[in-house]
């Protein structure tokens, strides 16, 4: 889905995180937000936006579902 | 029952390795103190760079206060360029029968696989992508090949207290049980490791960055049939919200590197009852409920720092002595080990009178170069492994839940394993001056690639010195072969040659087997004593070839 190459995906994930370190904790989601709206603006094809959107969502449900397990043994 | 036996305090020596007690030698008598190179340290790195010189026909001293092996597991990867200088020193296959090679590895989510890591191997290769080795096994071979050396003087117990560095040479205060003494050198090879006395003695730091994270090193004994791979676990249930890596080692010794919480108190996580509880739960976690006992443990923590030049007047700095990297990558000592191997030709050619001491201010460029280029690579991964931020933990932890269905985040989860640096910006190089547009070779500055041959391996026949790999259709040497050879032995510097035949006819077992130097057209390299790839073309113009060694051995500087 990504049209970058490696190194451009890696100097992204850098500058995403670095971007998340400059806003506020509580200013997180709404900073989110407005990136993913800007990129679906520059986005051509509307299908792949919405594959994207569906693709966070189940990551994040078999996250949820794996939060739970059962606690580490002897702790 | 699990955990019982074995205490492996921090520090203390695991039960499961038969220590060696080397003795301490009375000191020289007065009249044999002077050398022409004195290598402070006798751990990996320091016994490279005496057996490299060895190799070359120099002597050298060997300094360690310690009068065995080192204590713990350590450094344990061992990647498949320093095998291949393994080789070299003739310890390779000691090596390769008691490591355990692998080529593959495994990263979890929440217990999930998210990333398969499958490292490059093909049939042109002699060693795997990687061998997991305690550092006392590492010691104690490099240590038995030096003490059967006649040209290293290896001395144990025997501290070096101060070093005294000027323009003539290099003195060396020693203490020992038997007596003090001192030794003066034309050069000092500082192996001491992070806590580098002879750093110290000069008055140097290192400088960089600390990391947040910190992880607790363990090794435990377990009989065990997973597999010989490398497994990452991130926010696992045995560690949650943090990273666990296991490791398998021989004599059924598995490394165990968790991270701490970042509010964990260091010492208490260090104590024995919270190290067992924690590794119970990551055993529980691979399924293994054998009876296991807890063997070393220590604590990490991951830094990139290093010296501003590696050489200081006629001092110069290997391994940790000049530089500290993550573990993640396992970069400390195969690069340590690079440093030895660069090193060791330059001062026995120079110590020879082969070159210009002028050849050895490459070595820091050359090596620092190598450091900083892993800082860059182990700078992301530590950052992978150890979120410092909150927006880097945000990103990671959607990376993995990406991972399993997405390619574009599993490459983020790319351990970025050690390898070899190139050369390529050397003024040691030809860089692109001779042939340089032919992908079927490898590139100026890079290390030469192995090939399979009708018999062994291409690396298996080069000799001590630079080596002309030719490669043409029947292996026949291309005009100027002869010239070369006999100008460049003239001007002392012997040239081995292997000629490479990519069809049957070829003499001596050189005809290509693999995939590698398959293309057409006759084709040269010019090897470094280290391997390296300094000059390469198409046909042999005698001329630039020549002038390529010179540059190599610091004799030119073509712009």
């Amino acid at each position: 889905m990504s049209g970058m190459d490696e190194r451009a995906f890696e100097q992204a994930y850098e500058r995403l995180a670095q971007a998340l370190d400059a806003v506020a904790p509580e200013e997180e989601a709404a900073f989110l937000t407005r990136l993913a709206l800007l990129l679906a603006a520059g986005c051509a094809d509307p299908a792949a936006f919405e594959t994207a959107l569906e693709a966070a969502a189940r990551a994040g449900r078999e996250g949820d579902q794996q939060d739970e397990r059962a606690p580490p043994t002897g702790s | 029952m699990s955990g019982a036996g074995g205490s492996g305090g921090p520090g203390r020596r695991p039960g499961y390795f038969d220590y060696p007690e080397f003795p301490l030698r009375p000191p020289p008598a007065p009249g044999d103190r002077g050398r022409r190179v004195v290598i402070v340290g006798a751990g990996p790195i320091g016994l490279a760079a005496a057996l490299e010189l060895a190799r070359h026909g120099v002597a050298s001293t060997v300094l360690d206060p310690k009068g065995s092996v080192c204590s713990g597991s350590r450094a344990i990867c061992l990647a498949r360029h320093t095998l291949e200088g393994l080789q070299q020193l003739g310890l390779a296959e000691r090596f390769t029968a008691k490591a355990l090679g692998w080529t593959r590895g495994t990263s979890f989510y929440r217990e999930r696989p998210v990333y398969r890591l499958t490292m490059p191997h093909s049939e042109d290769e002699r060693f795997l992508p990687m061998y997991n080795l305690q550092q006392q096994y590492t010691e104690l071979f490099m240590a038995e090949q030096a003490m059967a050396e006649p040209l290293i003087d290896l001395r144990w117990q025997s501290r070096a207290v101060d070093v005294a560095a000027e323009l003539g040479g290099v003195t060396v205060a020693v203490s020992t049980a038997a007596g003090d003494f001192t030794l003066s050198a034309d050069y000092l090879l500082a192996c001491d490791g992070a806590r580098s006395d002879v750093r110290g003695a000069l008055g140097l730091s290192l400088a960089g960055e600390a990391y947040e994270g910190r992880y607790v090193i363990a090794d435990i004994h377990l009989p065990s049939d997973l597999p010989t791979e490398r497994r990452a676990y991130f926010d696992a249930r045995a560690n949650p919200g943090a990273t666990v890596l296991v490791h398998r080692q021989p004599d059924d010794i598995w490394r165990i590197d968790y991270q701490l919480a970042d509010d964990a108190d260091a010492d208490a996580a260090l104590e024995e009852a919270a190290v067992r509880e924690r590794i119970r739960a990551v055993l529980a976690m691979l399924g293994e409920h054998g009876p296991w006992t807890l063997e070393w443990r220590s604590l990490y923590r991951a830094y990139t720092l290093c010296l501003d030049d590696y050489r200081h007047g006629r001092v110069f700095f290997l391994g940790d002595a000049a530089h500290l990297v993550p573990i993640f990558g396992v970069r400390g000592l195969n690069s340590g080990f690079a440093d030895a191997m660069n090193l060791g030709w330059k001062l026995a050619w120079v110590l020879r009178g082969c070159a210009d001491p002028a050849l050895l201010d490459s070595y820091s460029p050359e090596r620092r170069g190598a450091t900083l280029d892993i800082f860059a690579a182990a700078g992301k991964s530590t950052r992978f492994m150890a979120p410092p931020t909150r927006g880097y933990r945000r990103v990671r932890d959607a990376a993995l839940a990406l991972a399993a269905e997405h390619e574009c985040a599993r490459r983020l989860l790319d351990p970025r394993q050690s390898q070899p640096y190139s050369y390529a910006a050397s003024p040691l190089t030809s860089a692109c001056t001779i042939g340089c547009a032919d992908p079927d070779l490898p590139a100026p500055g890079a290390p030469l690639a192995n090939a399979r041959l009708e018999q062994g391996y291409l690396l298996d026949r080069l000799g001590p010195g630079f080596t002309l790999v030719t490669v043409s259709e029947a292996g026949e040497p291309p005009a100027g072969t002869a010239a070369l050879i006999d100008a460049a032995s003239r001007g002392g510097t012997p040239l081995g040659h292997v000629a490479l035949a990519r069809h049957a006819g070829a003499a001596g077992g050189n005809r290509l087997r693999g995939e590698r130097y398959s293309g057409n057209g006759d084709r040269w390299l010019l090897v470094r004593p280290d391997r390296h790839v300094c000059a390469r073309g198409t046909g042999l113009d005698v001329g630039a070839a020549g002038g390529a060694l010179q540059r190599a051995l610091g004799r030119t500087r073509v712009a």
